[in-house]
């Protein structure tokens, strides 16, 4: 019995020390190449030639991973395959809209159209949002005044009044004569940068066509509050008596607003540019 | 219709309506109606009390004086269009909150202050109305009043008549700052009437 005791045992420890050499290939691999190699392997430890097994299950564990590698890089490849597909389609559809100003169409042919090609591009955008690149969960725009230089980084427009509340700059700051605060309206919507951009909604929607910035919000270094988020709403968009201040929250909501404090670095400031120089003329005859 | 709802559906068509507004959309005429009509059914069930429940006071105060501010973002008909809006607002607002109806209500010892802090150098609002500009020092200490009412009522179910009047002319301050820039031209005082706006602006409404 004693004879029968030790061979088994030393095949149990055996077994036991590797374990974690089989462990990584449970845990990364989803497919049968892995599954199989663990029980031919825990068979071929158990039976007779333990060396060879074990050489064979590391090299197969080897390729089986250059094999993942290979795919992952594969895939990655396949997104921006499809993010730069996405883009030319976009392209194309600038230059269908393009085209069609060109031609003699109507005042309202020209809108909608415009609308449509516009309905398309967010298409494209919401397309290529789906590819689920990190930094798109952390992109706002604004449009920016003329006198605004985003090479030098966007500053608040009166950050000395500190007293003005986030439901009071949300409030007021879509007033012709809103005096400012220390806050710089975002949106996390470029369709709403982009109508703000085009149309003046304080001088009547008259036409215009301001410059529009991308900012990355992983680069802004000071305090941001994004008021579609039910937690801020309800911690800065409150009335006097701590109840929710519906109103602002439908403002902000609407516009899909995110203020940032103070000021925003050049360096996650990217400059779109002004909708005419990405979808060509959007008023025939009107001052841009 | 059961008074909980007409009162949701006041404040909800307002709402509605502002934020179409605030977006360049134009006055909402469906929204507008929704809330005249509810507005209109409240006053007539209000007329009879001294307060109002808190929950539509808010919407009381500022819906003519937001409207006004909205208009000056329109041209020619729009603009017309929002100013009528907003005055029918007003008179039937005006019904409602007619001096004659009010009995009682102003009998709260913090509220009686802010009023004599208010009626002090012939009234505050009537010399601002007037063009006289505004008293900074008076201001200063309407403003200590304001926030001990304001800080009160918060935790109030019913808000008296009489204080929903003088909330509504400290809401109502933003367009005399429009009368005193564009009308009078008067451009350090306007400057002085909105700061003092912004303060009770947060004091008000939060």
């Amino acid at each position: 019995m004693k004879g029968l005791k030790y061979p088994l045992l030393l095949s149990m420890l055996i077994a036991f020390l590797l374990t974690p050499f089989i462990q990584p290939q449970q845990t990364y691999g989803e497919e049968s190449s892995f599954s199989s190699y663990t029980v031919l392997a825990s068979s071929d430890l158990v039976e007779n030639n333990v060396d060879e097994g074990f050489l064979e299950g590391v090299t197969n564990w080897f390729d089986s991973l250059w094999e993942s590698i290979d795919n992952t890089i594969d895939g990655v490849k396949e997104a921006f395959d499809e993010l730069f597909g996405f883009i030319g389609d976009l392209f194309e559809s600038i230059d269908d809209s393009i085209a069609l100003f060109i031609e003699d169409a109507s005042e309202e042919e020209i809108i909608s159209n415009l609308d449509d090609t516009f309905d398309q591009a967010e298409e494209y955008l919401e397309e290529i949002k789906d590819i689920q690149l990190e930094t798109k969960d952390n992109i706002v725009y604004r449009v920016i005044r003329e006198d605004e230089e985003p090479e030098k980084g966007i500053f608040a427009k009166a950050p000395e009044r500190e007293e003005i509340t986030i439901a009071g700059h949300v409030n007021n700051g879509s007033r012709p004569d809103f005096k400012g605060s220390k806050y710089i309206s975002t949106t996390k919507s470029f369709q709403v940068a982009f109508e703000n951009a085009t149309r003046n909604i304080m001088d009547g929607n008259s036409s215009q066509d301001l410059r529009i910035v991308q900012i990355d919000l992983n680069k802004v270094t000071n305090t941001y509050y994004d008021l579609t988020d039910p937690e801020v709403q309800d911690k800065y968009l409150v009335s006097k008596a701590g109840k929710p201040w519906q109103r602002v929250r439908n403002y902000a909501n609407k516009s899909q607003e995110l203020l940032v404090e103070y000021s925003i670095p050049k360096e996650a400031i990217t400059l779109l540019g002004r909708p005419s120089e990405f979808l060509g003329d959007i008023s025939p005859g009107e001052s841009k | 219709m059961d008074q909980a709802l007409l009162i949701e559906e006041f404040i909800e068509s307002e709402i509605n309506m502002l934020t179409e507004l605030r977006m360049g959309n134009g006055l909402d005429y469906n929204e507008f109606e929704k809330c005249m009509q509810a507005f209109e059914e409240l006053s007539r069930e209000w007329k009879k009390e001294d307060y109002i429940p808190e929950e539509a006071v808010q919407t009381i105060i500022e819906i003519y004086a937001e409207l006004y501010l909205f208009s000056d973002n329109y041209k020619d008909k729009e603009k017309v269009q929002i100013i009528e809006a907003a005055e029918q607002f007003k008179t039937v607002r005006e019904k409602l909150l007619s001096s004659e109806d009010i009995q009682k209500g102003d009998q709260n010892e913090t509220f009686q202050n802010l009023v004599t802090a208010i009626n002090e150098n012939n009234g505050f609002f009537v010399q601002l109305e007037q063009g006289k500009g505004m008293n900074e020092e008076q201001f200063e200490k309407i403003y200590l009043e304001l926030k001990r009412v304001t800080n009160e009522i918060s935790s109030w179910e019913r808000i008296p008549k009489s204080i929903v009047i003088v909330l509504i002319s400290f809401y109502e301050m933003i367009l005399q700052f429009s009368k005193y820039k564009y009308e009078f031209k008067m451009s350090v005082e306007a400057d002085k009437i909105y700061d003092a706006y912004e303060r009770v602006f947060a004091q008000i409404a939060g």
